[in-house]
């Protein structure tokens, strides 16, 4: 019942949050130096035909008006037409989504389940000389920058060896894509059983999936290693330890204690992902969300820009929500 | 406390390395005109893309420009922006967290004020560090100074979280209550008294910031939102070699990145020492050990800001609940 309480209560923090995230993108344009359909029209357009846009757009308005059609748009899912596809910009988002999401869950996925095992390995080891591969790799990836690492790999792994495709898109140009049911290749190649694309889907996902994987994962090492350092050393450990109960039933209880902060880690690298993947996904051509991004800021698209933006912050927050529900289920001490 | 830190940076070897990095790499950037053998923005006309040779240490990129030139002029862009924007940040953000902290939940108009003012500042984490960049400077237009903006207002926060939780445990010590019975008004108070106490945390992220601006600047350029071509910058550097780079010419990418990821390493490591300096207990550790390395760094280091403090978003967001 708490439980419930609390996830309604979380949920009405969330929409409060979210109405501030829509307020903030609105006078981030409304913001732009000069005349925003000024600039929507471009240079060396008639008079006339800047204030019909203006008009058009509502900005002829008051400014509390604006803002409460403003409002009203996002909540009836209009978050304007982009300048650049001529689209619906939800429209234009929800194509390229999948995308997005495909590459950045495979990698935070990998990204766990190799990080955090090794983490717990080099905290149980103390010393040796893969602990200090280890930390020195979790030093280094904070500082090595994502994109430079994959056009490394991808002049090693296509154009040295030859082992990886070229850096053109999802399924580059060999095959056609998997019919639309989900969006994410992998799923709907599967799930039609059109396996030639489940292949190459996959191929093109191994240096993108590399990269994100090597360079996110570090934090998440670093910090299972630090908590589980943390947590063998905490007296009930030692109570174990004296009570004479195995070393193999000891680790078993330090996990479940060493989980919530590496969790906690996890999630907000994949929340951080979903827009920081933007560099990589523009070095192998990936036509998801971060393109997306970087076409309409090039373009000075300014709908495009802030729907990309109102996405990253509604799945940002949503990864928090559900932080905190996961909280509960792996620590029962946590009661809201 | 000056011979101190020279003693403890000759034992933490991770922070001497740190040090040595990042003064090697200002003096590069002042030095450049000097070291640099061609200019960094004037190209050679018919030698292009040439391998690393003892002409062009660092071979040329498809413009003709010399790379090792550029790399080594690139400094002044990459820390010139990340130094203006964290200063500016800092000049922000700390006297805007010690308002917040010290009025905060008080009561009255300013801790009314103080506390709306921190909802603002919890909404803008909403979106990760990058992105707020990314659409400040895609609706403000591409220059150096929009750059700068962008990133002054996406570092600022943290700034303000750091110090305004120094600031509320800081204003409940006795010390405060006996300036206020010596006559000093509140902002004496808090700017003279409590803001000198408080500032330890907030300036140990200093340098972390330092380093994960210049990744931030060299990502938006490398994205085509930062600097534009010819002013030599390492992001923008290495996203005019990724067209090269796919045809082998990897030279024109490969040092740019590698000069770039160097100098956030170096910051990432004085960050990291600076705050196991400031950290007593593990200072004594290290200390004690003698032996530092960097097997002995904290395991917890967050070299990259965003991680830090999203964690403490959340804690945030935890508390409210």
């Amino acid at each position: 019942m708490g439980t419930l309480k609390f996830i309604s209560r979380r949920a009405f923090y969330l929409l409060i949050q979210m109405l501030g995230v829509v307020t903030i993108l609105f006078f981030v344009v409304r913001l732009i130096p000069g005349n925003p359909a000024q600039t929507l029209a471009g240079v060396g357009v008639q008079r006339e035909s800047v204030e019909a846009l203006e008009r058009r757009l509502g900005f002829d308005k008051p400014l509390p008006i604006q803002y409460l059609n403003y409002v009203n748009n996002v909540l009836h899912g209009n978050l304007g037409d982009s300048l650049f596809t001529g689209q619906p910009v939800i429209k234009d988002l929800q194509e390229r989504f999948p995308a997005t999401l495909e590459l950045v869950t495979i990698s935070m996925v990998l990204a766990a389940l190799i990080g955090v095992p090794l983490g717990i390995f080099v905290a149980l080891r103390k010393t040796g000389f893969v602990n200090r591969i280890v930390m020195l790799y979790g030093l280094t990836t904070g500082a090595i920058p994502d994109f430079w690492l994959g056009l490394i790999f991808i002049f090693v792994f296509f154009f040295l060896l030859h082992w990886a495709p070229a850096p053109i898109g999802r399924i580059g140009t060999q095959g056609a894509p998997p019919a639309h049911l989900t969006g994410l290749y992998l799923v709907d190649s599967a799930l039609q059983g059109n396996w030639k694309a489940f292949g190459l889907t996959l191929q093109h996902l191994v240096l993108p999936v590399l990269t994100l994987t090597l360079i996110y994962m570090g934090n998440i090492v670093k910090m299972a290693r630090s908590t589980m350092t943390e947590v063998m050393q905490s007296e009930f450990v030692e109570y174990a330890q004296a009570s004479g109960l195995k070393r193999r039933t000891i680790i078993g209880y330090a996990l479940r204690n060493a989980l919530a902060p590496v969790v906690t880690v996890i999630a907000f690298n994949y929340g951080f992902l979903i827009g920081g993947a933007v560099l990589v996904e523009t070095v192998f051509s990936w036509g998801g969300l971060g393109e997306y991004a970087v076409q309409s800021i090039v373009n000075s698209d300014y709908f495009a820009i802030t729907g990309f933006a109102l996405v990253v912050a509604i799945f940002m927050a949503l990864i928090y929500l559900l932080l905190d529900i996961v909280y509960v289920v792996i620590d029962p001490r946590i009661r809201y | 406390m000056v011979p101190s830190f020279v003693n403890f940076a000759r034992q933490h070897v991770a922070l001497r390395w740190g040090l040595i990095i990042v003064v090697a790499w200002t003096l590069i950037a002042l030095l450049a005109p000097v070291i640099s053998p061609y200019s960094p923005t004037q190209p050679h006309p018919g030698e292009i893309l040439l391998p690393p040779s003892a002409k062009y240490w660092f071979g040329t990129d498809k413009d003709g420009f010399d790379v090792f030139s550029r790399v080594i002029w690139a400094p002044r862009t990459d820390l010139g922006i990340a130094v203006t924007s964290t200063a500016l940040s800092v000049l922000i953000g700390i006297p805007l967290g010690a308002l917040a902290g010290y009025f905060g939940g008080r009561g009255g108009l300013l801790g009314l004020g103080s506390e709306w003012f921190m909802r603002a500042v919890d909404v803008s984490r909403a979106f990760p560090v990058f992105v707020f960049a990314l659409v400040l400077v895609g609706v403000l237009g591409t220059s150096i100074p929009n750059v700068i903006i962008a990133l002054t207002f996406a570092n600022a926060p943290v700034f303000i979280w750091l110090t305004r939780s120094e600031v509320l445990s800081v204003r409940e010590k006795p010390f405060v209550e006996a300036a206020r019975c010596s006559g000093n008004s509140e902002l004496q108070i808090a700017f003279l008294h409590v803001l000198p106490n408080s500032l330890a945390s907030p300036l140990t992220q200093l340098s972390i910031v330092l380093g994960f601006s210049i990744l931030l600047t060299a990502g938006l350029s490398f994205l085509g939102a930062g600097v534009r071509v010819p002013t030599p910058e390492w992001g923008l550097m290495v996203a005019r070699g990724a067209s090269t780079m796919i045809i082998g010419k990897w030279w024109t990418a490969l040092f740019p990145g590698l000069a770039l990821g160097i100098a956030v390493f170096g910051f990432a490591l004085v960050g990291d020492g600076l705050r196991i300096y400031l950290d007593p207990r593990q200072r004594r550790q290290i200390e004690k050990s003698f032996q530092s390395d960097i097997e002995n760094a904290p395991a917890d280091v967050q070299p990259v800001a965003t991680v830090a403090d999203e964690v403490e978003a959340s804690n945030r967001s935890r508390d409210l609940a």
